[in-house]
């Protein structure tokens, strides 16, 4: 009978762990890559797969062998509307015609208001959309606006939590080009 | 006189049904207290986030165009995921929210029950035991008496 009891007793707590440590890993460890981006160690970028807004999919590992600017983003966040044009204006002077990718990815929104949104701001560069937010959660994103630059091999290597400037993401695109 | 009513009702029985598909199916409170806001963490009907009034938006909007809950809660989860139903479905991971509860209740149950059974059975030989302790009490006693006795 101590035997049953001792068991019950250890599928209980081995339950409760598991339930912990997966709490404990979804809300610290998600963060960590953001931490290390800061830190200088240059991470390699999750990769992801996500259907596009217009249409098909994007794999972040097609993009491998370029710069990468990846901008989590949502139609409802007003920081988003700000940099939308600054992001745009880039994308057409520094992205496209020399080599840099830019990916728009849209989280917890609803996918018509985020076409609605890239309708009014005019962007031309990809936009993916994050179903569930897993991409966004992955990536350790908390808050909206958030970009990363990803050098040619995948690794990140630098973050902007809130709104970009021009300038700080022409420095930060140059640093990933010159990244080896 | 025939004619035109048969032209009512034919036209009657073609707006009744576009009529009847445009009512609202449900009520918002209703939808908002089972959506979760997906930026806040809690209940819809409890936030008022920019994402949750996107979302409530869209909710009315469907709901005037005659969609049903159903139809409304597949259309979040596409764009949000299950995340956004304050219950989880009953089928794959989401099961597991249902049933740990109900695992974890019947395993306390499990182990009090055979807690109660080992205090029992303890008490029980303890209460059998009491006689032979009381014997050798006596032959104690009878010892130490012939002891005093002797000396």
């Amino acid at each position: 009978m101590k035997r049953v009891v001792a068991l019950v007793v250890a599928v209980v707590l081995l339950g409760l762990g598991v339930v912990l440590a997966r709490a404990v890993m979804h809300t610290s460890g998600a963060r960590a890559f953001p931490s290390e981006v800061a830190s200088g160690t240059k991470p390699a970028a999750p990769d992801f797969t996500l259907p596009l807004l217009t249409g098909g999919e994007l794999a972040l590992a097609s993009l491998r062998g370029k710069v990468v600017v990846v901008n989590f983003w949502a139609s409802w966040c007003n920081p988003c509307k700000d940099e939308a044009p600054i992001l745009q204006d880039l994308w057409v002077t520094d992205g496209e015609s020399q080599g840099v990718a830019f990916v728009g990815v849209d989280t917890q929104d609803l996918s018509d208001d985020a076409r609605a949104f890239a309708k009014t701001y005019g962007l031309t560069y990809p936009l993916v959309h994050d179903d569930g937010g897993d991409v966004a959660r992955t990536w350790g994103v908390s808050a909206f606006p958030e970009t990363f630059v990803l050098d040619a091999q995948g690794r990140a290597v630098a973050w902007f939590p809130g709104e970009v400037t021009a300038a700080g993401l022409r420095e930060a695109i140059a640093k990933a080009q010159a990244s080896t | 006189m025939i004619r035109r009513l048969l032209i009512l009702l034919a036209v009657l029985l073609v707006l009744v049904p576009i009529a009847s598909a445009a009512q609202p199916q449900f009520s918002m409170s209703e939808i908002e207290s089972e959506l979760m806001c997906p930026t806040c963490q809690s209940r819809l009907d409890l936030s008022h986030s920019p994402a949750a009034d996107r979302i409530r938006a869209f909710v009315e909007k469907k709901r005037m165009e005659g969609w049903t809950k159903q139809q409304v809660e597949d259309a979040l989860v596409a764009d949000f995921g299950p995340s956004v139903l304050a219950a989880p479905p009953a089928s794959g991971i989401g099961l597991v929210a249902w049933v740990a509860p109900i695992a974890l209740v019947a395993g306390g149950l499990v182990v009090a029950v055979a807690l109660v059974f080992v205090w029992r059975r303890r008490r029980s030989t303890r209460r059998t035991q009491t006689p032979a302790d009381t014997a050798l009490e006596a032959r104690v006693d009878t010892a130490l008496r012939e002891f005093d006795d002797g000396s």
